[in-house]
Order: C-alpha cells, then structure tokens, then sequence
C-alpha cells in the first residue's frame, strides 16, 4: 500500500550497505504528506470524539452519576449510541491503519532527539499511538468475544479513553500550525517546504511509484489515496453495521453477530450455563421474591401469567454494539412494585439467579420502573422465554444497555428513596 | 505560499495550542489517575504489554511490509492500477485485524448466535468485494485520465521502472 521506499543509491547513510535505516527525506510518495496527514487525521480525530462521547454515554449509563441520569425515553437511544460507538470503532481500523502509513516517516526524523521539547512530543506521539491501537484493537477483538488478555477489559478500556482523548487533544495543539497550513493548502500543489523538514519537492524528487514527476501525478496520487481510504472505511462500516440496523444484516459478513440469529430470533450473550443458572432457572419450584416497604411476597410464573400482561417491544442493545427489536410480554415492574407497597418515585433492585459476575443484580432508576415499557417479561415473540434469554423472567426496559437487562431474576427489591441521586 | 509553516504562529494559535495541550495532559492524566486507581495491580503487566504490542508490531511488522510491498509492487503496475491497489491493500489490512477477531472469536463461542457465520466464507467474501473495489478503481482511473488533457501515461502492465 505504499509507494515509498528506502533509496539504494546515495544517501547520507552511504557506507551503510545492509538494510540502512531509512530517514524521513527517503520517503517519497507524495501520500507522505501533511496536506495527506492533516485530512486523514481530521476524518480520525473525529471518530476518535464520537468514540469518547458514545463511550461515555455507556460508561453513565453502568456507572451512574447523581447529575447526569438517563431515562426510559426515547427507547432507540442506547441502541444508536452504542451502535455508532462500534461502527465508528469499526471504521477506525482502516483510518488508523492509514494515519500512521501516512506518518509513518516521521517515526525516522533525525536526530531523534532535539532538546526535551522535542523529546516530550515524540514521547506524547507515543503515547498517542500506543494507547489509540490498543483501543482499537482491544475493542475489536472484545467485541467478538475473544479475550487475550488479563485485564478487565470495562476497566481498562474507559481508563484508556481518557488517555486516547487527551493525547490527540495534545496531539492536535502541538501540530496546530502544521494542520492548519497542511488542511488550507489545495492537494494539487506541489510540495516545496512540506513542514516536515523535508526541502525536496515533487518536481526534483520523482516518487518512484509515480513514474513521473509532474505535480499533476502527486496530486493524483494524494487524492487516490484519500479516496481509497474513504472507500476503505464505508466498506468495513458497510459489512458490519448491519448487526445494529437489520435491514442491512445481510450484508453484514464481517459483524460478530447477526441481530436475526439466535433462539426466538435473538441473539444470546450470556448463556444460562455459562452464568450457573441451568438447573435452578428450569426448577418449577423457582418463585419471584418481591420486597418492598410492605414487606415480602412470593409469586411463582402461574401467579404472574395471571396478572395479566403487559406487551413492550423493545430493543436489547448489547454494549458489544448489535441490537434487536422483539416483542416482550410480562407485567410491568412498577406494578409489582406496588404489590409490596413501592411508588413510582422509588428505584427498584433486580437481582439474579447468578450465583456471581458482575452483571448478577442491576438497578432501575425510578423513572425506568415508572415506564409503562418496563417489564418483568415472561414471553418473547409470543412464547415463553428461551432459557437462554432469561427463563422465568427477565427485566426489559427501554434505552438501557443490554446487560443491565438482568436475565433470571430471582428478587425485585423496592429501595427506599435516597435523599441524592437516582430519583426522577 | 499558504500552505508553508508559519515560522511564527499568531497569537492566536499560541493561545489555541497552549490550552490545547494543557487540557490535553489533564484528560491524559485523569485517564492515567483512573487505570492506577481502577485496575487492580495485577492486571497492570497484561494491559502495558498489550499496549506496547500494538505499537511494536504496527512499526516493526505491518508499516515495513507495507512500505516493501509499495516499493516493490506498486512501480511495477499501470499508474491507473496504483492508488485502487494502494487502497485495496489498506482494505485488507484492516479486514485482517478484522479476519484474526473473527476467527478467533468463531473458534470459541459461548454460544452459536456469536460469530454464526462461517468465517471462510465470510473473508472470502469480504476479499472478493475489496477485489471488484479495485477493478471499480482502476475502471473510473482509467476513464479519468483518459477524459483529461494530459497525454496517457507510458506505464504499461509489466512495463520498465518508470524513469527517473
């Protein structure tokens, strides 16, 4: 994918006959460039915002915070946020691969060392570098489920969005004179002092891929280059998205999942045997255990298909970014809260049938169990629940992250209203 | 000419870059401040590996192959062929990371729904449309360059190395 090469010929590290290593100035192609640089790095910085934000959307929404709560409505919005997070985290993977071709001389500047100001920004550039391809390539992989490494990856990987965010931020003030002249210059004008320190232009030094050394083929192979960077990106957003959007799930060869395969047409994250529910999720004797001001009721499924039932269709958004609209039947969670003396202004604590994990117990901010969405569904599609999907009962709710849609509850406790935080 | 660097920035970007980079270090540090106080310090060998891999195989690994692969194949094709190639070598290394997460990931489901496509199918089919994306590049190349003023390019399929 490059044009660029090290010179055998002359060269100031003449006398270095095996494998030279190269420098800047040996990098000719006209796509190492600034003007090249500064536009890919544009396209990159701005996915890397919408990232940030969309993370932190997720992040508030498993970590909440008194002054910043979410609500039940509207129901599609964690399915976007979350969706376009691993879209743009998708589209990530040619755009990053790009950036850094297109920098990538500068890794071989000298001296490599001017002074501690320079030092500081190369070891900033490093830091930039390391932590976004982590990021990058972390999440990609997470979002299969493969898991290589030892290290929580929630943790680690909202650790690094700071870290990410703020080394471009750095990034993009210590270049900024660079990006601004490099994003005004037009891609067609030749290149005379390229603000990389390289003095050689496009007229005395013929790329050797171009073949010619108008300024004309340099231009021309710039725009090449962005287009196909551009066509790169669209592609693998087009071959992924489709496990959010499901019209375009049939093209979607490259997404981890398919928002129309599973049972009853789901996908299915965790399974009842890898939670350790198999047997006590099936057992007949399982009884829903209500707690609330009033004290404590037992309803077993019967006693709960015959509340009657409520019917929500509402999207589980994974965290891992697929979606899918079903159809839930169940009874509505404020109403068993009210059975054992609950308001609407109180939180409601879901807890499972998981003997442990980190997902084995969620809560519902009053103004979800205010929702008439909000169910204890019992039935998806029309039939019962599928174990995997939380047979007997399983909390649904609009604009929440899938694993906070707690699956095998065993225990619905109605929390006394805190003075801070939380209440709608 | 405007695209020169200023020797001397205005004060406005001065300003600009000093806030820059001051917020910057505060959000790098506040992400530091929250792995040291967040992640236990036995997860801390696994993620800093993880961290310095991805930067040594990128500069050690991919960036070399590819500027070899540049310099070796692109001077040898049509100039038409060079920047769909350019392109659809940077296609496949992005569906690369994205073949190993796939394959990885289908060789170790936790349930059927994950991954429930076959992944030999799956690459085959994304290598073939990164394929047609490169013929559809060189098509418009070609008809651009025919359609503009300058004479054609001399450059033919396994032609010389264009001059010097």
């Amino acid at each position: 994918m490059t044009s660029s090469e090290a010179r055998e010929a002359p060269g100031p590290h003449r006398g270095r006959p095996h494998l030279p290593v190269p420098r800047t100035d040996d990098f000719r192609s006209a796509v190492h460039d600034p003007r090249v640089v500064a536009r890919v790095g544009a396209l990159l910085g701005t996915a890397v915002l919408i990232l940030f934000a969309t993370g932190l959307v997720s992040h508030l929404h498993q970590d909440p915070v008194s002054w910043w709560a979410f609500g039940p409505s509207p129901a599609w919005a964690y399915r976007v946020t979350q969706g376009v997070h691993v879209a743009v985290g998708f589209a990530c993977v040619p755009l990053l691969l790009a950036k850094l071709y297109a920098a990538y001389p500068r890794l071989f500047e000298r001296p490599a060392l001017r002074g501690w100001r320079h030092a500081v920004e190369r070891g900033s550039v490093a830091v930039l570098v390391a932590a976004t391809t982590f990021q990058i390539v972390t999440g990609v992989l997470n979002v299969f489920q493969v898991y290589p490494w030892r290290f929580s990856f929630v943790a680690v990987h909202y650790a690094a969005a700071w870290v990410v965010a703020g080394s471009v931020v750095v990034h993009v003030g210590v270049k900024l004179p660079t990006i601004l002249a490099a994003l005004r210059a037009p891609l067609a004008q030749m290149r005379a002092d390229d603000g990389w320190g390289r003095t050689t232009g496009e007229t005395a030094a013929p790329e050797p891929d171009g073949g010619d050394d108008r300024a004309d083929d340099g231009a021309t192979t710039r725009r090449g280059f962005l287009a196909a960077v551009a066509a790169a990106t669209l592609g693998v957003v087009a071959l992924t998205v489709g496990q959010t959007a499901r019209p375009l799930a049939p093209l979607a060869v490259l997404a981890p999942r398919d928002p129309r395969v599973g049972p009853q047409g789901l996908p299915v994250n965790k399974t009842a045997r890898d939670a350790g529910v198999a047997e006590t999720a099936a057992d007949p004797a399982w009884r829903l255990e209500l707690r609330g001001p009033d004290g404590t009721r037992s309803l077993s499924r019967p006693d709960l298909l015959a509340m009657g039932l409520a019917t929500a269709v509402v999207p589980i958004a994974c965290v891992e970014g697929w979606s899918a609209t079903a159809t839930w039947d169940g009874v509505r969670v404020r109403d068993l809260a009210r059975l054992v003396g609950g308001t609407d202004a109180e939180d409601v604590r879901v807890e499972s049938l998981q003997p442990g994990g980190s997902y084995r117990e969620s809560l519902l901010p009053a103004a979800y169990v205010a929702a008439d969405d909000t169910l204890l569904a019992l039935r998806l599609g029309g039939e019962d629940l599928d174990l995997d999907h939380g047979f007997p009962a399983r909390v649904v709710a609009p604009n929440r992250p899938g694993v906070l849609q707690t699956k095998w509850v065993s225990r619905l406790t109605v929390e006394p209203a805190a003075p801070q935080g939380g209440a709608a | 000419m405007s695209r020169a660097v200023p020797q001397a920035p205005s004060p406005a970007v001065r300003r600009a870059r000093a806030v820059l980079v001051v917020a910057g270090a505060g959000l790098v540090a506040f992400g530091g401040w929250t792995a040291w106080s967040t992640v236990p310090q036995g997860q801390w060998l696994s993620a800093l590996t993880w961290l310095a891999g991805g930067v040594v195989v990128h500069d050690a690994l991919l960036a070399p192959v590819a500027v070899c692969l540049g310099a070796l194949l692109l001077p040898r094709v049509p100039p038409a062929w060079r920047a769909p190639l350019r392109g659809g070598l940077l296609a496949a290394g992005a569906l690369a990371v994205l073949a190993v997460a796939q394959v990885a990931g289908a060789a170790d489901r936790r349930h059927w729904s994950v991954v429930p496509q076959d992944p030999a199918v799956a690459i085959t089919t994304a290598v073939l449309v990164i394929g047609a994306g490169v013929l559809l590049g060189v098509v418009v190349g070609v008809r651009r360059r025919r359609r503009g003023a300058a004479p054609p390019p001399s450059g033919r399929p396994g032609s010389t190395p264009p001059p010097r």
